[in-house]
């Protein structure tokens, strides 16, 4: 949560949004702190919406809300030169090439011309496009195609950026390279980000922290770190004679609950919430006679951490 | 040398100047113009804009060596030269307008800058102005350069330039009232489509269907000549090109065409329509 | 013939020497591999001929060299052996103005189902577009079109099933959901290859992973045992214990160690052999009395494998 003294990135009250009868935004209200925070929510959510009216696209039809201390109905004009938005679908004109579409968005932002062709070519350089940047974009690939939407959504120095799917349609290097552009903009830029996203993995390496949206409705807002914290069940891999192993266990009072899902070779131990540190250690050492004793390999022992997933299986 | 030094080639925040809409308004208008012509494209984009430019100059560059050839016996005729080329206008707006007006929805870049600093209102205006200046540069420039080419040619520029000097009003108020009509249909009819062909298609065909039903309309019911002149908008441009030239036939000395002003008001008034559909269109889009 | 040879020509989807060319442009070179029964996930960068493979096994494409057979036959242009493969393109325009529901029955007709509307009903109910059968498609989202070519794909229960990037723009519940259903397909028999990105994912579900790269195969098999076959890279082994000094003293002794890193967290060690690792860690801890409190491979994942590959 943000100390005080320091003024929220996003704040809503209320906030509520209809289209005829459908109710998009249900008195929604949410606390977004400044950082990196993760936006989560089933398709339909209600997650667009709520993008759409921080960008001053669509006006809510009840209740507020305010970016960056601007409210976002009397004040849009404010917000807009402070946000940088990345939309998810393909928005860039095949024939124009990536220094003439981010300049011309930088004057779109008010930047005088030569200011605005000088920052573009700073931002191109910064999200890795050199010499491609002054080739028609029709022959991007996604990987520099999602970099000039990026820039562009930076080019005019903005406090927030709102990334929509920033990922999409990369392959596991690019989205590396995305991930870690975001990363780096939002710690060493100093720019607070808001990433919509399906892929949970993602914004849990990424985010400080995440919002779960329902239905129109705030359903969590919690630190990363919070709902990635250590459960009470350890996970254990072997290399060696699996069954023996879990009999070894049993002879040391070592109870083995359900494997994990998909992974066979999986074994897990749950740790009561009343054990001290002693009880855990005996366990520990349990599992670790029982691998000398059935000569086997330890190959992982760790306590399961939660997982942004969980917030969906309920 | 001096000292060694490493420099901070990290990002650098945006300290300068920020002129806010009145910027954004300028790159939108300029694009906009820049896109009309072809600027900045390859040759293919160009083609449209070109063949129209040396068409309607060529004729000009031919009266003019004409008029020097017989040494001043046959003057150029403005408005017979001009009601010729009004297809050709018609073209070009037709053609180019989609350029302007449908592209960033075509590519969906609208929501990149309607999230910037201008609102629905400047985004279309600036459009709009794009497509009607170079437009306005079109029509202006065979009578701009059959007007200093006459005055240029003349045995003795400076007397000539006291005899038609005057000109230079009809020449510019021509020019704008043509190109207003035009751009402003263009940019309307591209609002409403997507697809570049059937926004010109449906441009020109627009001018030539409104033209067969005002003279079908004349022959069932025998309108009169200034209603006719009145109906049809390439009409209304061809009797005002007469009137403002000073060039009137015979049949014009027979019925006198409407006023001067009523044909600028029933122009104006179109184009102001066709205004306001493409504002409301553009205005309406989902982003 | 082996044994072995009968089977891998029987398999389901089963590449011998396959090449694709267009004019100079290579996307398939020389490959050679099977697919089971199971989920295999196929991996590459964008490029490297992910696509092209899948529709040589959906015999779209015939292949310019090599054979490409499913169950033993040739699919190119037999619709006998089309009734048992299913392909979920990434780029495909639905016909927007058909909703799911005559989409899928369209696709049940053709391939000759007895009960069309059966078929149609329950592989939209799969797909959870039940409630919205009779809904335009072009009113869609993407998620919903994913899931409307997923349910055409499943409608006549084929025993191949080729799926390309099919999990974009589905939300995190409907991924789970998916890889849920084509997980129960594959424990009952049919063979799921599918290609992705997101390498988490494939992680937790694929059994068998091939990778291409540049039209080459780069690697193919179980994912951990690729990693062990990485004999060049040594595997990275954190260990939180209560003695750590002691336990890398006791560690460095063998010589498959060939280093150890210490710091506030806790020990990195480096070893060209995990297994033996494994053994030697407890058996250390285990004689020093030391205590484990955590053991973790650092460069075991997917995405480690594929990176390293990606890298050669």
């Amino acid at each position: 949560m943000s100390a005080s003294g320091t003024v929220p990135l996003i704040t809503t009250r209320a906030l509520t949004r209809r289209f005829g009868a459908v109710t998009a935004l249900d008195a929604l209200m949410v606390t977004v702190p400044v950082g990196i925070t993760g936006l989560v929510g089933a398709n339909g959510a209600g997650k667009s919406t709520f993008v759409k009216i921080l960008l001053g696209l669509v006006a809510p039809s009840d209740g507020e809300a305010a970016v960056l201390g601007h409210d976002v109905v009397r004040d849009s004009q404010a917000i807009r030169a402070l946000v940088g938005y990345m939309p998810e679908h393909d928005c860039l004109p095949p024939e124009m090439s990536a220094a003439e579409f981010v300049g011309f968005l930088a004057r779109c932002s008010g930047l005088p011309a030569t200011a605005a062709r000088e920052r573009a070519a700073d931002v191109l350089r910064h999200v890795g496009l050199y010499e491609e940047r002054y080739r028609p974009m029709g022959g991007y690939s996604t990987g520099m195609a999602q970099r000039v939407k990026l820039a562009q959504a930076l080019v005019h120095d903005p406090r927030l950026l709102i990334l929509d799917e920033p990922t999409n349609g990369l392959d596991p290097a690019g989205r590396d390279e995305m991930l870690a552009l975001i990363s780096r903009t939002g710690h060493e830029f100093g720019i607070s980000v808001l990433v919509s996203s399906h892929l949970l993995g993602e914004l849990e390496r990424i985010c400080a922290h995440v919002v779960l949206i329902d239905g129109g409705r705030l359903v969590r807002a919690d630190a990363v770190g919070t709902l990635t914290r250590e459960t009470g069940t350890l996970i254990i891999e072997i290399d060696g004679p699996r069954d023996q192993f879990i009999d070894a266990l049993g002879a040391r009072g070592i109870r083995v609950s359900d494997t994990g899902h998909g992974r066979a070779e999986r074994i897990l131990v749950e740790i009561p919430e009343t054990a001290t540190t002693a009880d855990v250690d005996t366990v520990l050492d349990g599992i670790r006679d029982a691998a000398v004793v059935t000569n086997a390999g330890l190959l992982r022992l760790e306590r399961r951490r939660g997982q942004l997933e969980d917030l969906f299986a309920a | 040398m001096s000292a060694p030094a490493i420099h901070d080639l990290g990002y650098r925040r945006y300290e300068g100047a920020r002129h806010g809409a009145r910027e954004a308004w300028r790159a939108l208008f300029w694009q906009g113009f820049r896109a009309m012509w072809g600027l900045g494209r390859p040759f293919k984009a160009k083609a449209i804009p070109v063949f129209v430019a040396v068409v309607t100059t060529l004729p000009v560059l031919a009266s003019l060596t004409a008029s020097s050839v017989s040494g001043g016996q046959l003057p150029i005729r403005y408005g017979m030269l001009v009601s010729g080329q009004l297809v050709l206008f018609i073209l070009f707006a037709a053609a180019q307008a989609p350029e302007v007006v449908s592209r960033d929805q075509q590519h969906r870049v609208l929501p990149l800058i309607l999230t910037r600093d201008v609102t629905r209102l400047q985004y279309a205006t600036a459009r709009l102005a794009a497509v009607w200046f170079a437009t306005f540069t079109l029509c202006l420039a065979p009578l701009l350069l059959a007007y200093v080419g006459e005055i240029g040619i003349a045995k003795n520029p400076a007397v000539a330039f006291k005899t038609m000097g005057s000109r230079i009003g009809p020449v510019l108020l021509y020019a704008t009232i043509t190109s207003w009509l035009f751009a402003t249909v263009g940019a309307a009819l591209a609002s409403l489509s997507a697809r570049r062909a059937y926004a010109t298609a449906s441009v020109i065909g627009l001018f030539l269907v409104v033209g067969a039903i005002t003279t079908g309309l004349d022959q069932m019911a025998g309108l009169s000549d200034t209603v006719t002149v009145l109906l049809d908008p390439l009409r209304t441009l061809r009797t005002l090109a007469m009137v403002l030239f000073g060039e009137t036939t015979r049949a014009m000395e027979l019925t006198p065409p409407p006023p001067v002003g009523v044909l600028l008001a029933m122009l104006v008034v179109i184009g102001s329509a066709a205004s306001a559909l493409l504002l409301w269109r553009l205005r309406r889009l989902r982003v | 013939m082996t044994h072995e040879m009968t089977r891998v020509m029987t398999a389901p989807i089963s590449f011998e020497h396959v090449s694709v060319w267009y004019g100079d442009v290579v996307a398939v070179n020389d490959i050679t591999c099977h697919v089971d029964a199971g989920i295999t996930g196929l991996l590459g960068p964008n490029g490297a001929g992910k696509t092209t493979l899948l529709q040589l096994a959906a015999g779209l494409l015939p292949p310019s060299s090599g054979r490409v057979q499913l169950f033993g036959e040739s699919p190119v242009a037999r619709p006998e052996i089309f009734r048992h493969v299913a392909l979920v393109p990434e780029r495909e325009a639905l016909p927007g103005m058909l909703t799911p529901r005559e989409f899928v029955e369209a696709r049940a007709t053709l391939l000759g189902l007895r009960d069309v509307r059966g078929a149609a009903r329950a592989a939209l109910e799969q797909v959870e577009l039940d409630t919205v059968a009779t809904r335009r498609i072009d009113g869609f989202s993407k998620g919903m079109r994913q899931r409307t070519k997923l349910a055409a794909a499943l409608v006549h229960g084929p025993r191949v099933v080729l799926l390309d990037e099919p999990f974009n723009g589905l939300d995190p519940r409907q991924r789970l959901h998916m890889m849920r259903l084509l997980e129960a397909r594959a424990a009952a028999g049919t063979a799921v290859l599918l290609s992705s990105h997101i390498l988490e994912e494939i992680e937790e579900v694929a059994a068998q992973i091939l990778v291409v790269l540049a039209g080459r195969l780069a690697a193919s098999g179980d994912y951990r045992a690729l990693r062990r076959l990485m004999s060049d890279r040594p595997h990275t082994v954190f260990v939180r214990a209560s003695a750590p000094r002691q336990l890398a003293a006791a560690l460095m002794q063998s010589d498959t160690v060939l280093g150890v890193e210490i710091d506030e967290a806790g020990i990195r060690i480096r070893t060209t052999d995990f297994s033996a690792l494994s053994r030697m860690l407890v058996r250390a801890a285990h004689h020093g009395g030391i205590t484990l409190h955590e053991v973790q491979p650092t460069d075991e994942s997917l995405e480690h494998v594929f990176a390293y590959l990606v890298e050669r």
